[in-house]
């Protein structure tokens, strides 16, 4: 994306004004992010559970110190 | 009696149990330091002297009664200054909220308060808990005990100044990419960001929710144990907060043996940019490890060189949602760098959102597989670079201040993501004078795994013994 297109999206959906530089630095981190997503998601999603992180993170868990 | 403010928290509370000390006579100790200190520190943003004297008389008043001790009974603390106390200004570090007075009381600190703990004041901090190295336009930047020229680290930089300077016995940070460990680092002392949903976040000015963690900065393993085994656990009011039971830190910390423990480190991304002297430490630490009976074994880190993207697409949408309103219409009221970090909220989509929160279980699930199959706990630098000076730090929104913000956070950050608990810990000095630091990560809830480690390697390495001149 250009940091034009960035700077008018923000203004239609946010509201807020944003500066050249600040265009063209969230210009380059939404191509960065939406790379990063590509590559890590691999693909469909449509099989996915919502996040339930807290559950998640107790399987994860191993009460060695019990 | 020596200077009764360079005694740990621990230490404290038992003379104050005991009635070696009273309250009164340890609060009046830490207010004569704290104005003594503040001219050079900056780590206040409130004191509060004719308050916490009160609570102080409080506590004295109770162990009259023969009332039971409680636990931080009569110990002087502060605390970020985005704690909310109902009726106190909480200014966030900020300029828009600088007389904000909530109406209801963070659950940490409640806990504290049923602990005994005294409250000296709100701490300096970066504006609106964004900021790795403790700058602040509004209320002016917060100094190093150890030399006043350079950080204490960010955001939390005045739990970390205050604690460090000897001036409270303990404080509370928030972390959302490394604001706890980051301020321990830089001032000689243990942080702990506990698992991600292990502490109650009501009350707590919210930056990121998916990422905030509420922890303490304390001067040795112990006091921190004890600190965080107070705050942690469900609460009715934060359903964000695992109902997960809590362990007792605080045990875990005594006479504390690793005869058998594996320690992974890392072969990539943590030593990327580290300096000799920093490698230096890392090793000798390691090298205490091995003398306690641990052995070492190296990991290669799944998905580090994407984290930080993953982490951005949750932060910036949640930080954006909040400051949104502020961003459109009051503008100018943000520092320069503060606004420059939280505009990429605008810019990440929805879907990119929930993708991103959708696939944390599973890049969490793959690094716990990948470092704990073959090991206890993980070990790497809180700061792989020698802590910086105010002057060279002090970027603003100049075009190199991401770089800047990266190289102070590359090693803190992607562990927010994966939720892990991590605790910081004093590793000895770099070339510069100023502190280095170690984090161990466990698995999700091994807090008291992290504390076990840790008061091992400080009851050998004793740089909780050492402290600013």
């Amino acid at each position: 994306m250009d940091s034009q297109t960035m700077r008018d999206l923000v203004m239609y959906w946010q509201g807020v004004t944003l500066d050249d530089e600040a265009a063209s630095r969230l210009a380059a981190l939404s191509t960065s992010v939406g790379k990063t997503l590509n590559a890590v998601a691999g693909g469909s999603m449509f099989d996915t559970e919502p996040a339930h992180y807290d559950r998640a993170l107790i399987a994860m868990a191993e009460r060695s110190d019990d | 009696m020596t200077d009764p403010t360079q005694m740990s928290l621990v230490d404290a509370a038992n003379m104050v149990a005991s009635k070696e000390i009273s309250a009164r006579e340890l609060t009046e100790a830490c207010i004569a330091k704290a104005e003594r200190m503040q001219p050079t520190l900056n780590c206040f943003i409130s004191l509060d002297a004719k308050g916490a004297l009160a609570e102080a008389d409080a506590a004295d008043a109770a162990l009259a009664r023969g009332d039971a001790a409680g636990p931080l009974q009569g110990v002087p603390l502060a605390h970020k200054d985005m704690y909310y106390r109902a009726g106190k200004v909480s200014t966030c570090g900020s300029k828009i909220r600088k007389d904000f007075k909530p109406d209801h009381t963070a659950t940490v600190l409640e806990r504290l308060a049923a602990a005994g703990a005294l409250h000296m004041g709100g701490l300096n901090m970066s504006e609106f808990a964004v900021g790795p190295f403790g700058h602040n336009e509004h209320w002016g930047h917060c100094r190093n005990p150890w030399n006043p020229e350079h950080v204490t680290g960010g955001s939390s930089s005045g739990s970390g100044s205050s604690v460090g300077g000897r001036v409270v016995f303990g404080a509370l940070g928030s972390d959302t990419g490394g604001s706890v460990r980051l301020p321990a680092a830089c001032c000689g002392l243990v942080g702990m960001k506990g698992t991600q949903t292990r502490v109650s976040r009501y009350g707590v000015m919210g930056l990121s929710f998916s990422l905030d963690n509420v922890g303490p900065l304390t001067r040795t393993v112990r006091d921190n144990a004890r600190m965080m085994g107070i705050i942690a656990g469900a609460d009715p009011k934060d359903l964000t907060a695992s109902a997960m039971p809590v362990d007792d830190y605080e045990t875990a910390t005594i006479d504390a043996e690793i005869k058998g423990l594996r320690i992974a480190v890392p072969s990539n991304y943590y030593y990327d940019g580290a300096t000799d002297d920093v490698r230096a430490l890392m090793n000798a630490s390691l090298k205490t490890f091995e003398s306690l009976g641990a052995e070492i074994v190296t990991v290669e880190v799944p998905d580090h060189e994407k984290l930080a993207d993953l982490a951005i697409a949750l932060r910036g949408p949640e930080g954006a949602v909040l400051h949104q309103a502020w961003m459109r219409d009051r503008p100018d009221d943000y520092g320069a760098q503060v606004k420059a970090r939280l505009e990429p909220g605008l810019a990440i989509s929805g879907t990119e959102y929930v993708m991103s929160q959708q696939i944390r279980p599973r890049i969490t699930q793959r690094f716990v597989d990948t470092v704990f199959a073959d090991a206890d706990v993980f070990h790497a630098p809180t700061i792989n670079i020698p802590v910086p000076s105010i002057a060279e730090s002090d970027v603003k929104a100049s075009p190199n201040f991401p770089a800047a913000i990266a190289g102070m956070t590359h090693c803190t950050r992607p562990i927010n993501y994966l939720g892990l608990p991590s605790l910081a810990v004093p590793a000895g000095f770099t070339d510069n004078g100023l502190p280095a630091s170690f984090q161990l990560v466990g698995r999700p809830f091994a807090e008291a795994t992290l504390y076990r480690v840790a008061a091992a390697y400080e009851s050998e390495a004793r740089f909780c013994d050492h402290a600013p001149s």
